[in-house]
């Protein structure tokens, strides 16, 4: 931790009383074993070491990051990017530095996977592997172990640390493939042999597809796809960037969704990941977004709330200044049914693995394009029958949620992959009503 | 054509510089040419299976052509299709007036995720039965 917090130090003190400016450090180790055809075919170590730099003069603002951390480039680093500064038309929101808060108590850190060696990694890809018998798996099993630090020229300052343990991967047939995924805080937790076998059973009951005619159908969603629905609402919804700029579907107070759809961000839950402050050092209590179906609040950057005339709720994501305020501790509030029940309430309709490369069409009814993948399948009178060829939906994720389509929602919450990465987002399987399938494999 | 992104990432199979000879005649020309179509401009949308075959994309802005004019604006244009079906109803190429070579900045693949510019050569093209306005 010293290492990271004695960059940011020396980073503010070099900026002296020149600038406004925000410093944040990020030291550790990112490890990922990769395997294909069953094989691991690269093992690799990155030691990271960074500091981001954000100062203003005069509301002339500019940013830059750099990886060479020596006192002389450190100084050249910080001189360099004050005249870039001075170069920038004013920023007539630039909301100031904050002062300094108190900061929360989250430690998502778990020694043994900080410790976790190739060897290790390696028991977890064996036993995925194993879990498909006569099936060609890839995939990777991937570690990180980092300190952040932040300080600014206020005198606000953070620091934490956080370990992170993914295992994501398929299993194929000559001609099929099945996904499955898990992540957490900790190796330990990721149940490999399930996962493993969740892609195997996947790619096995794919073997012969038939194109299912597109068209409305009832949809039992994974995990994977509601942290899909759910990290496009975050980005393209809950921003207050993109409140302000009337792209967003959010009307605060109303009852936009199912009684049943919960949705929140909280650093503080002890299954979250990460660290408890944003980009900006502001700290990440729980935020409830969507309760009983009512959209309740949007997320907020410095920039954002100083528009607004509210506070920070903390979700400046870090080199995402143009992007805005983003949520990446996301919960979808899980149900009371297993999966089993779930399958078993449908009479007619299909089970969704995974969703592949969703993007949005029209941002304000936040109707997404995106396919299904590695595994798709009929449920008729209660029963997961026959694999269905992959089929493109066209479907506003907000009438998805909506008022009467949440049929049922799962216990099986776990962190599931989305669109924008397998750690942001916690959620559950969900039974909808009506999901819009537009195309298949003909069209 | 392999690249990696930095001194410490794999190098990748990267299609940079992938593009369509130019052909003959205008924008202007081909539209002359329709007597029943939509124009479509400034893709903003883009999602395509793992196959590369069944394609969806959003444009930022559109014009119904009748009878070879511009007529009403539309709104939230989109166009999908198969991939080989789609290009093999290419009947009319602009020529190299409007052939620009485009560019990609953010094309990302692999993991851990490396990120690559891409350009591809085109100029504007007509295509025909395809289908369009896909709603949700």
């Amino acid at each position: 931790m010293s290492r990271a917090v004695d960059l940011v130090q020396s980073v503010v003190d070099m900026v002296g009383g020149r600038a406004e400016a925000e410093v944040t450090s990020d030291v550790g180790t990112t490890s990922l074993t990769r395997f294909a055809n069953s094989y691991i075919h690269q093992n690799v170590t990155e030691e990271v070491v960074s500091v981001t730099l954000r100062v203003a003069r005069d509301a002339r603002v500019a940013s830059a990051t750099s990886t060479v951390t020596t006192p002389d480039a450190l100084q050249a680093f910080v001189d360099t990017t004050l005249d870039i500064a001075a170069q920038q038309p004013v920023d007539i929101d630039w909301p100031g530095v904050g002062e300094p808060v108190d900061q929360l108590e989250v430690d998502n850190w778990d020694q043994s996977t900080a410790d976790a060696t190739p060897a290790q990694r390696a028991e977890v890809v064996k036993a995925f592997v194993d879990a498909g018998k006569g099936l060609s798996g890839a995939g990777f099993c991937q570690t990180d172990a980092r300190f952040l630090a932040f300080g600014n020229t206020a005198g606000r300052y953070a620091h934490g640390r956080f370990t992170t343990a993914l295992l994501d991967g398929i299993h194929q047939t000559a001609a099929s493939a099945g996904g499955a995924h898990a992540a957490g805080s900790a190796l330990g937790s990721i149940d490999a042999p399930a996962v493993g076998t969740g892609a195997a059973d996947r790619a096995r009951g794919s073997v012969d597809t038939f194109d299912a005619k597109p068209g409305d159908y009832e949809v039992l969603l994974s995990p994977e796809c509601v942290a899909t629905i759910a990290i496009f609402l975050d980005a393209y919804g809950f921003s207050a960037k993109v409140a302000e700029e009337g792209m967003s579907f959010v009307q605060l107070g109303e009852q936009q969704f199912d009684p049943t759809v919960e949705i929140w961000d909280d650093a503080t839950d002890p299954r979250s990941l990460y660290v408890g402050f944003d980009a900006e050092g502001t700290p990440k209590p729980k935020l409830d977004l969507v309760r009983r179906g009512v959209t309740t609040n949007v997320l907020h950057t410095r920039r954002t709330a100083a528009k607004a005339g509210v506070s920070s709720t903390g979700h400046a994501a870090p080199g995402a200044e143009a992007f805005g305020p983003f949520g990446t501790n996301m919960f979808v509030g899980g149900g009371s049914s297993s999966l089993e029940e779930l399958v078993g309430d449908v009479d007619r309709g299909i089970y969704v693995s995974t969703f592949n490369y969703c993007r949005i069409l029209d941002p304000k009814t936040l109707v997404v394009t995106g396919l299904t993948r590695n595994g798709t399948f009929m449920i008729e009178n209660g029963r997961i029958t026959d694999p269905i060829s992959n089929l493109r939906f066209t479907q506003s994720f907000i009438d998805a949620l909506g008022e009467g389509n949440v049929r049922g929602v799962g216990s099986d919450g776990r962190f599931a992959d989305s669109e924008f990465g397998p750690t942001f987002v916690h959620a559950p399987s969900m039974r909808l009503g009506s999901w819009r399938f537009t195309g298949g494999t003909d069209g | 054509m392999v690249r990696g992104d930095g001194f410490n990432r794999l190098p990748m199979v990267r299609m940079t510089n992938v593009g369509l000879l130019p052909g003959e005649g205008s924008l202007d020309d081909i539209i002359a040419d329709t007597e029943d179509g939509v124009y479509m401009a400034t893709n903003r949308s883009w999602s395509i299976d793992d196959r590369r075959l069944n394609f969806q994309f959003g444009c930022e802005i559109a014009w119904d052509v009748k009878n070879g004019k511009l007529g009403r604006l539309l709104k939230n244009p989109t166009y999908t299709g198969i991939t080989p079906q789609f290009w093999g109803t290419l009947d009319r190429l602009a020529g190299e007036s409007e052939w620009v070579h485009w560019g990609t900045p953010n094309c990302g693949k692999g993991q851990p995720g490396q990120v690559a510019h891409t350009g591809h050569s085109a100029s504007p093209g007509r295509f025909s039965n395809v289908r369009v306005g896909v709603r949700g």
